[in-house]
C-alpha cells in the first residue's frame, strides 16, 4: 500500500474478508475477495455488498445552493423534488466532462455524489462557484457509502428493517430518490441508486456505525444471499450496463452528446459553464459517438486498442472486459459518427494483433431482459 | 497430484517430466495472482519453445499474462479444455489446468529448474 493512498472505516473487514486491495482514485480499496467472476454473478443473479465510500459527497446549503450547482451543470435543477436525484455533469467552458455525479436534493440543500479521483478537483470547483448566500461541506471523510445491489437488495433491507425498532421499510422509494430510514437499528440515508445495471441501494451511514451495518447485511438469514463484490466486478458490472467510468469513458475532452449523454444538457434552463459550446456543438452535431462492440474471438478488447474501419484507424477503445453474462468480450470505445451504426464490423488493434469486432446495441446487459447463463 | 514431480521457473510456471515428455502449466500462484481466465493462447502441435521465452498467452478479466517454457522442446499435445474453458487453469493448475506437452530437447536444463521447497521460499520472500 502506498503511504499516501486513504482507506475506508471498513478496511479491517476488507482485509479479515481476504480481499485483495488495489489503488483507485488515491484509496486503497478492495478489489476482489473471491474471483471478480463470482461477485459479478453474485450481484445480477442475488445480491452484493460494496463498500464505495472513496466516493465523494459533498453537502451544497444555503439560499443560494441551487443557483451555485445551476452554473456549473446543464441539467435543470429548479424542477428537482425534495429526495428526488439527478444524473449530470460537471463541464468546462470548451463542454468537456470535468467529471460526472449524481446530485440528490436534500430538505436543506443538495448532496453531491462525485468520483474518487476527482473530489478534490471538483470541491474546488464547486466552492470556487459558491454565490454568497451557499455553503459547502466535503462530507466524505466522516461518512460511508455502502452500495447493496442486486435482485434481492430490497428483500435483504425488508428483512433487516423489520427487525430493527421504528424501522422504515425502503421498498417504496421511488428510482432515482432518496429517503431516511433505519436498517440494524442504524439510521441511514437510502438511495435508490447504483452502478451496476441491477436493482439495489446505496446506502449513506455515519461513519461511527459502518461496521455493525456492513455486518448485519452480510448476515442476513440465508447463507450466500449477501456477498461482499469488490471494484473489480463493479467495473464489470457497469461496463455490461454500458454506464462510462469518468477517466476513460469520458474525460475533460469529451462532450456530453459524443457520450451519449445529451439527456442530461438543456440548453434553454439559463447560462451554464460549457453552455456556449454546447449550442455551438449541439448545431452540428458529434463528430464522433460511444459505441459498444463484441468482439468475435475470445480475446479481450483492452482500453487505448486502437479502432480501424476499412482498415483506417478511427477511435480508440476506452473500457474493455470480457461480460460475464454474455460470456464474449465487450468494449466502450469512439468512431465518427459517420460509422456508428449497430452491425458495423470493426477491427481492433490489440498488442499487435487484429480483432474482428461488430459495433452492438448499448447496454450490453439489460436488467430482466438478457438472460443469465446457467447456474454452474 | 505430488509437488515433488514438478520443477519450476521464476516466472511461476512448471513442468512435469514423464519419460521424454514435459507436461506444461502456470503455477497456483499465478493463476490466483491473474484471476479469472478468460482465453488462453497455445502452440500448436509440432511447434519448438525454447526455454526462458514466452510459448502462450493467458488473459484474465484484469490482465494478460505471456507465459514462459520451463525448458525447450517441441509441443506434442495441447490442452482442449483449457482453450474450451480457461477456468480450468483457475480451477486446477497443476492437473486439469495444464496447457502443452512437450519433447524435451535438452534434458540438461531441468537442472536449472527449482524444486517445489525452492519455489515456495521464492514466494515466501517476494510477500515480505
Amino acid at each position: 500500500m502506498k503511504n499516501n493512498s486513504r482507506t475506508t472505516p471498513l478496511h479491517h473487514r476488507h482485509l479479515a474478508a481476504g480481499a485483495r486491495m488495489t489503488e483507485f482514485g488515491g484509496w486503497n480499496m478492495p478489489l476482489v475477495y473471491s474471483s471478480i467472476l463470482t461477485e459479478h454473478m453474485q450481484v445480477r443473479r442475488r445480491c452484493g455488498l460494496f463498500d464505495v465510500s472513496h466516493m465523494g459527497r459533498f453537502a451544497v446549503t444555503g439560499g443560494d445552493a441551487e443557483a451555485s450547482l445551476a452554473k456549473l451543470i446543464p441539467t435543470d435543477l429548479s424542477h428537482l423534488a425534495i429526495n428526488q436525484a439527478v444524473y449530470t455533469a460537471f463541464l468546462n467552458e470548451q463542454g468537456g466532462i470535468r467529471d460526472d455525479l449524481i446530485i440528490y436534493r436534500r430538505p436543506d440543500g443538495y448532496l453531491l455524489v462525485v468520483n474518487a479521483g476527482n473530489r478534490i478537483k471538483d470541491w474546488e470547483w464547486v466552492t470556487n462557484h459558491l454565490l454568497p448566500g451557499a455553503q459547502a461541506v466535503d462530507n466524505t471523510s466522516d461518512s460511508c457509502l455502502l452500495a447493496l445491489q442486486g435482485p434481492l437488495a430490497f428483500q435483504v433491507l425488508a428483512e433487516l428493517s423489520a427487525s430493527a425498532s421504528g424501522a422504515e421499510a425502503p421498498a417504496g422509494i421511488p428510482h432515482f430518490a432518496c429517503a431516511e430510514g433505519v436498517v440494524a437499528d442504524i439510521p441511514v440515508l437510502f438511495m435508490h441508486t447504483g452502478y451496476t445495471g441491477e436493482d439495489g441501494v446505496e446506502i449513506m451511514v455515519n461513519s461511527a456505525g459502518i461496521e455493525g451495518l456492513w455486518d448485519a447485511l452480510l448476515a442476513v438469514d440465508s447463507p450466500g444471499t449477501v456477498l461482499p463484490c469488490g471494484l473489480g466486478a463493479r467495473d464489470t458490472l457497469r461496463l455490461e450496463a454500458a454506464l462510462p467510468l469518468h477517466g476513460q469513458d469520458i474525460d475533460e475532452t469529451t462532450l456530453p452528446y459524443e457520450a451519449r449523454l445529451g439527456r442530461i444538457v438543456n440548453l434553454d434552463k439559463g447560462r451554464f459553464i460549457g453552455c456556449e459550446a454546447l449550442t455551438a456543438a449541439h448545431a452540428t452535431g458529434p463528430q464522433r459517438l460511444l459505441v459498444g462492440l463484441v468482439a468475435e474471438g475470445r480475446s479481450l478488447l483492452r482500453h487505448q486498442d486502437r479502432i480501424l474501419i476499412g482498415g483506417e484507424a478511427v477511435g480508440c477503445v476506452t473500457s474493455g472486459s470480457f461480460s460475464p453474462v454474455l460470456r464474449r468480450p465487450i468494449a466502450l470505445g469512439y468512431v465518427p459518427s459517420s460509422h456508428a451504426e449497430v452491425d458495423t464490423e470493426v477491427e481492433v488493434e490489440s498488442r499487435g494483433r487484429r480483432l474482428q469486432a461488430r459495433i452492438v446495441p448499448r447496454p450490453f446487459y439489460r436488467r430482466g431482459v438478457t438472460p443469465l447463463p446457467p447456474e454452474t | 497430484m505430488n509437488l515433488k514431480e514438478f520443477r519450476f521457473h521464476k516466472e511461476h510456471d512448471w513442468v512435469r517430466v514423464d519419460g521424454d515428455v514435459g507436461t506444461f502449466g502456470i503455477t497456483d500462484y499465478a493463476q490466483e495472482t491473474l484471476g479469472d481466465i478468460v482465453y488462453v493462447e497455445l502452440p500448436a502441435e509440432g511447434e519448438t519453445l525454447t526455454a526462458g521465452e514466452p510459448y502462450a498467452e493467458v488473459e484474465s478479466v484484469k490482465a494478460v499474462s505471456e507465459i514462459f517454457a520451463p525448458v525447450s522442446g517441441s509441443v506434442v499435445e495441447f490442452n482442449q479444455v483449457a482453450i474450451d474453458a480457461p477456468e480450468i487453469i483457475n480451477e486446477s493448475p497443476y492437473e486439469h489446468g495444464w496447457l502443452v506437452r512437450v519433447k524435451l530437447s535438452n534434458r540438461t536444463e531441468l537442472d536449472e529448474l527449482m524444486t517445489a521447497e525452492e519455489y515456495e521460499a521464492m514466494l515466501a520472500q517476494t510477500e515480505e
